[in-house]
């Protein structure tokens, strides 16, 4: 009578769980996983390239869930058994620029592996800078060439560059400017300057054009692995305001304004 | 007699439905964890491999193993050196490329989405050296114009009235911590003259008035140019580079 009372206990208790506890966790189709491999380069303000690019945390989002990691002092990250989907990623550190990337498709199975290329064509990393420290004093535009004075708050740099927004209508928005141009100055007579290209704007001659602008450094590339090239991610679509964010740009000058030249 | 027996058929089959009722319960509580099943099975990788230099044998049959979330299939390469996986499940997967005598590659990161053909990149594979060659001392490094051309000559302890080849990878960083794993710059070291290792110096990059050093291995130096990234580690291989066989590091001053 006892055994048979324990017989019935035993087989309702495996039964409930069973029942309850064995696939309680939601299934995903496909339901892989796999590890999800990235590297990362750092930058000063002036794009100089740093020597250790670890500590920079990564944050992974996917359906619900977002998952951390940090790069080692290589700049490679790595999340271990990252279930399949499409995640965006943050990238962030103190004093950095935050960069995010969107779409990452990660199957699951073998490692995904982010930018690099098996046999050395069209490397690409996420490149992180940090924050511009530049002031803009004055800028202005006469004739063909662009000048301006900065304050600086460490060494002064012997060249930089401008982020310039431009409209022919006073007080527009970001997204209403009629052109972006990436503008180098180069220090020289104590000031910073250059000649302005003006062919590539589409504005009428004698037109009043409208600027603001930002100090922004972009390496573009560097050399790795070898003298393999490497070019940098280091910039993402913001698709809720439309517009190119660019993680490392310094505060907006004050709007000034120049006449179209002939 | 006959109740004896109905108890008995009665116990049988409590005993029988206990069992039932644990194997289900079991199987219920175990039953997640299994393998993965693939959403899609029509996915075809296709690719090519070849010798680095001609085999009489040709370019077939070289190993080509994929690796992905399903398990591991292999094939050979053709006449031609390619191959093809059929039939594969989405998912991402590696191919590991071998043939014995030669180095081994692997190619990470390819992605299979389902009801796609892809083509994993060209692969080059390159000979090991054999056994026999051993890595002779490096003696000193100094720079030297020959003809016009500018040179930066390891002289090595080889004899000197000896001619042989000695296939080598030389690799060069501002640290005297050089190594395969961390250098700046690589360079194909087979010996040009006698006992010496001639490098032009139009191939290095480092700032004049920089103290150079350099170490050697042992290393099939048709690699040079092609190398290849492994990309989940993040570090560039030489696939044919034997690490044990190395000289010690010798320096010089960039001219």
């Amino acid at each position: 009578m006892k055994f048979r009372k324990i017989h019935l206990a035993a087989a309702a208790v495996f039964l409930i769980c069973g029942l309850s506890g064995g696939c309680r966790e939601e299934v995903l189709l496909p339901d892989l996983e796999g590890d999800l491999v990235g590297y990362v380069y750092t930058f000063d303000e002036f794009a100089n390239l740093m020597e250790d690019h670890g500590d920079v945390l990564v944050s992974a989002y996917g359906v619900g869930r977002v998952y951390h990691t940090h790069t080692d002092v290589n700049g490679r990250f790595e999340y271990k058994n990252l279930r399949s989907g499409t995640y965006e990623l943050h990238l962030e550190k103190p004093g950095f620029g935050t960069l995010k990337q969107l779409g990452i498709q990660h199957l699951g199975g073998e490692p995904t592996i982010l930018g690099l290329n098996f046999n050395g064509t069209y490397h690409t990393a996420f490149f992180l800078y940090q924050m511009s420290t530049a002031q803009i004093a004055y800028l202005t535009v006469e004739a063909d060439t662009i000048s301006g004075v900065f304050d600086f708050t460490g060494e002064q740099p012997e060249g930089l560059y401008l982020l310039m927004y431009l409209s022919n209508e006073p007080d527009f928005s970001r997204q209403e400017a009629k052109y972006v141009i990436y503008q180098y100055l180069r220090y020289s007579n104590g000031r910073y300057q250059n000649a302005l290209q003006y062919w590539q704007f589409p504005f009428e001659t004698g037109e009043e054009i409208y600027c603001r602008a930002c100090v922004i450094t972009l390496r573009g590339s560097i050399s790795d692995f070898g003298n393999q090239r490497v070019y940098g991610v280091d910039t993402y679509f913001d698709y809720d305001s439309y517009l190119t964010v660019y993680p490392n740009a310094g505060d907006e000058s004050d709007q000034f304004s120049f006449i179209y030249p002939e | 007699m006959q109740e004896m027996n109905r108890t008995s058929f009665l116990l049988f089959i409590r005993n029988s439905l206990f069992v039932l009722f644990m194997v289900t319960a079991s199987g219920s509580l175990f039953s997640c964890g299994e393998d993965p099943e693939p959403l899609t099975t029509n996915s075809v990788l296709k690719g090519k491999a070849y010798l680095a230099y001609y085999d009489e044998t040709g370019y077939d049959g070289i190993r080509v193993l994929a690796s992905g979330p399903y398990g591991q299939t292999s094939t050979l390469t053709d006449t031609y050196g390619h191959f093809t996986f059929s039939g594969l499940g989405n998912g991402t997967y590696f191919l590991e490329y071998s043939k014995d005598g030669c180095g081994t590659l692997r190619q990470y990161g390819i992605r299979l989405f389902g009801y796609d053909t892809v083509w994993a990149q060209e692969v080059q594979l390159f000979k090991i050296p054999g056994p026999d060659y051993t890595m002779p001392s490096f003696i000193s490094a100094s720079s030297e114009t020959i003809d016009g051309t500018a040179y930066i000559i390891i002289e090595t302890s080889l004899p000197e009235a000896s001619y042989s080849y000695l296939p080598t990878m030389l690799f060069m960083d501002v640290t005297s911590e050089v190594s395969w794993k961390s250098y700046e710059i690589s360079y194909p070291g087979d010996l040009d003259h006698y006992n010496d290792i001639y490098i032009n110096l139009e191939s290095l990059s480092f700032k004049s008035g920089t103290r150079v050093y350099v170490i050697g291995y042992i290393c099939n130096p048709l690699e040079y140019s092609s190398g290849y990234l492994d990309t989940y580690l993040g570090i560039s291989l030489y696939s044919t580079l034997d690490p044990s066989k190395y000289s010690n590091v010798v320096s010089f001053i960039m001219p």
